[in-house]
């Protein structure tokens, strides 16, 4: 993984397991294609993604980070993607003024029924990822010395 | 017998309280500290003057269920409304003794070597009269202004059951977010860098955490184990998640006392990033914090209409 | 501190004290003990040290306060365990101590046994006299370090520098050392501790600035498929110092962590080794958020016992 053009980013996504989860499994059953840049973690709700669980994966060397639930009005929960959309936006907001590269972290509503769409936000996303390059700042490097 | 001492002396005396928090002179310049009263003898010590920079309903979380009374400016007052919408306290167990406040002086403006060589200090009206040895010199209060009170927007206490009236004359506010518009203007690298640099000296010792009235959870993420957030390695990396970590649990919550940019012996100064939230949560949900105890807290609730517009 | 090259010069204008004590030169802020990797049969390991443990190096203009804190730490760390860790970066360094001709405001090492021209500690003892930096020996490493760096020993500098000192004021601010841990003696239980620690806010901003505080904590730094064993600075000023696996924590409170550490330095330490593990150096009431003074705290618990 050395030199820009063959760079494979490392990306994670927090899904939903009521909307953009399946919507991931309706891409698979689908056959469409999209980068085997992603790992999924399954979420129950957007609304339970800790905003420090994204830093997190930032400082463990993650290039990027992709948060996606049900679209408003959807939520298995009724609320939790509401909760979620204010909780996720001062978190972008918070990253975009420290200096973190925009796209570094994104966000996104997919239902069970989009599999095109989810497809194609994580082609969009791993080339966002892609063309930025490997996440550094936050990265905590485990040296034997401070 | 100072107004705040009389006050205190009669609520101790009449029984309507068991302890008045409030403030004494402190054994250094321009630093008075907090007083505990339970008697009526040990109300005489009460004082207020512009050197009573510390927000004292950091205590009140450990009072809870006792009748106190505490003595609140306008900052500590929004921070006591935030503790009051976040039940953790009942507003029935306080007597609140309101601060009309004209803003408070910090040695942090002095060049610590100067204030390091200070003997004595005392403000007289607009002046503050510094004393190091035989060298004696006078700088405008508006010059040691703490930050937090040149863009003060509720200098008044918004709660209260008693108020001590200011006879200083009242400054005009700045632009609250003038910090933010300044770093703004950097590069986005170039603000990441400044980031680094301005944390990379935090030794861990949670001084900001402790000195915020807001920071009351009993159990810390910091002392979280599975996963570990922090530590035990302490690099820069650590001390940007910290912080960075503590500005998200302080947004929409923080109310500018300023306690956590004293605090730091490092001098570790942030207030710029919390600003960018609180100006954040203005902007997109139209909430100022600590004014109303009946709100519910901004991040625990939503409206559908909430800008959405990052979100693919 | 900070390291230091010839292109620096030196400027000693208004230097009172670091900020930070030199106690981090010998017990940084952490530091690592061991990697490992893999699992069970596999697992493997190897002891590490920083490149930093037992590098030679000199500590100039180390104030005799904290000077004083090294012989606090050795005490500790050369106990029943030799701590090799800090023992060889200890071996490794010289330390030129520079002694305090205008004290500081909140400097009370004369209340605790110090002084400004004390010389425990000190491997080379400086004094700026005169517009001039006098140095001479104290221990043999100090007279090595005099010789190999050619400097001429300047016993006269002693003489003057006690001239010196009988000219300008003692720190001490009447805070009584010789009484503890007497005046601790059966005080675990006493009422004064339900007042005196009700300002304290518990963060750590006094033991990590202390020179003579010294806990740690051995934590494992883990990564993938390994992980790095170090140890860190801990606070007893924190809750998780003293936590329970089962939940149980027997300092609830800042009273008893607040108590715990005016005990620990005043009387534990005291009974155990012969020093108090105070020097006086002030920074803990220097930057204290809430102004807690450790010498009125100090006062009022002797005080207390006359009354």
């Amino acid at each position: 993984m050395s030199g820009d053009g063959d760079f494979q980013p490392r990306v994670l996504a927090f899904l939903c397991h009521w909307c953009s989860y399946a919507g991931a499994d309706l891409a698979g059953i689908s056959r469409l294609q999209y980068p085997p840049n992603v790992r999924v973690v399954r979420v129950p709700c957007s609304g339970a993604v800790n905003p420090l669980w994204i830093l997190k994966a930032l400082q463990r060397g993650v290039d990027g980070v992709l948060v996606s639930g049900c679209h408003p009005g959807d939520c298995h929960y009724l609320a939790g993607n509401y909760v979620a959309r204010r909780r996720l936006a001062l978190l972008k907001d918070l990253l975009d003024y420290v200096g973190m590269e925009p796209g570094r972290v994104s966000f996104s509503w997919v239902s069970a029924a989009e599999g095109q769409k989810f497809a194609q936000i994580i082609r969009e996303v791993t080339e966002t990822v892609r063309a930025l390059g490997p996440g550094r700042k936050l990265v905590k490097e485990v040296a034997t010395d401070d | 017998m100072t107004e705040p001492a009389s006050l205190a002396r009669s609520l101790l005396e009449e029984g309507r309280v068991e302890v008045v928090v409030g403030y004494r002179p402190g054994t250094l310049p321009l630093r008075a500290r907090p007083h505990f009263a339970f008697s009526p003898e040990q109300a005489a010590q009460f004082i207020w003057d512009r050197t009573c920079t510390p927000d004292l309903t950091v205590y009140l979380p450990r009072l809870k269920g006792r009748r106190v009374a505490v003595f609140v400016k306008g900052c500590d007052a929004r921070s006591l409304v935030v503790l009051l919408q976040e039940r953790q306290l009942s507003r029935e167990q306080l007597v609140v003794i309101g601060l009309e406040c004209p803003g408070v002086v910090t040695p942090d403006k002095l060049p610590p070597e100067q204030y390091q060589a200070l003997t004595s200090a005392t403000v007289e009206g607009e002046q503050v009269l510094l004393r190091g040895g035989s060298q004696l010199e006078r700088v405008p209060v508006e010059q040691l202004l703490a930050d937090p009170c040149r863009t003060c927007q509720h200098p008044d206490p918004v709660i209260q059951d008693y108020l001590i009236p200011t006879n200083c004359g009242r400054r005009e506010r700045e632009d609250p977010y003038g910090v933010v518009a300044q770093f703004e203007r950097l590069e986005r690298e170039e603000r990441w860098v400044r980031l680094e640099r301005e944390v990379a000296d935090c030794i861990g010792c949670y001084a900001c955490r402790q000195a915020c009235p807001l920071c009351y959870c009993p159990d810390c993420f910091t002392d979280r184990f599975q996963p570990r957030w922090v530590g035990p390695i302490w690099s820069t990396s650590d001390a940007l998640f910290f912080h960075l970590a503590r500005a998200l649990h302080l947004a929409g919550r923080c109310v500018d006392c300023g306690a956590c940019v004293r605090a730091c012996p490092l001098g570790i100064d942030l207030r710029h990033v919390y600003k960018r939230l609180e100006q954040a949560v203005k902007e997109r949900f139209g909430y100022v914090p600590g004014l109303d105890p009946e709100a519910p807290p901004v991040l625990g609730t939503f409206r559908p209409e909430d800008p959405g517009d990052f979100i693919k | 501190m900070v390291p230091w090259s010839a292109e620096d010069g030196l400027d000693l204008e208004g230097y009172r004290n670091t900020l930070l004590p030199p106690k981090e030169i010998f017990f940084p802020r952490w530091e690592p003990m061991l990697r490992y990797s893999g699992w069970g049969r596999n697992l493997r390991w190897e002891e590490v040290r920083a490149p930093s443990a037992g590098r030679p190096a000199v500590l100039f203009g180390v104030r005799p306060c904290d000077a004083r804190s090294l012989t606090v730490l050795d005490a500790v760390f050369q106990d029943d365990h030799p701590d090799p860790y800090y023992l060889q970066r200890r071996r490794a360094v010289v330390v030129v101590v520079l002694a305090c001709t205008t004290p500081g405001r909140s400097c009370f090492c004369a209340d605790v046994g110090g002084g400004p021209a004390d010389e425990r500690g000190a491997d080379v003892m400086a004094a700026e006299l005169e517009g001039e930096i006098r140095m001479w020996p104290v221990t043999d490493k100090g007279a090595q370090l005099l010789a190999e760096t050619g400097w001429e020993p300047d016993p006269g500098g002693r003489e003057l520098l006690e001239q010196h000192m009988q000219r300008t004021p003692t720190p001490a601010h009447g805070v009584p050392a010789g009484r503890y841990p007497e005046a601790l003696e059966g005080r675990f239980e006493d009422p004064v501790w339900d007042r005196l620690h009700l300002p304290c806010l518990g963060c750590a901003s006094c033991t990590y600035l202390c020179p003579t505080c010294h806990c740690f904590d051995v934590a494992d730094e883990t990564s993938d498929g390994g992980g790095l064993r170090v140890r860190g600075w801990d606070s007893c000023m924190f809750a998780l110092y003293t936590l329970h696996a089962s939940g149980h924590n027997p300092r609830p409170s800042v009273k008893e962590r607040f108590r715990n550490r005016f005990m620990h330095k005043l009387s534990y330490f005291p009974k155990r080794y012969g020093l108090l593990a105070c020097v006086g150096c002030g920074r803990c009431v220097e930057h204290c958020p809430v102004n807690v003074d450790v010498r009125e705290v100090m006062k009022e618990l002797v005080s207390d016992v006359q009354s």
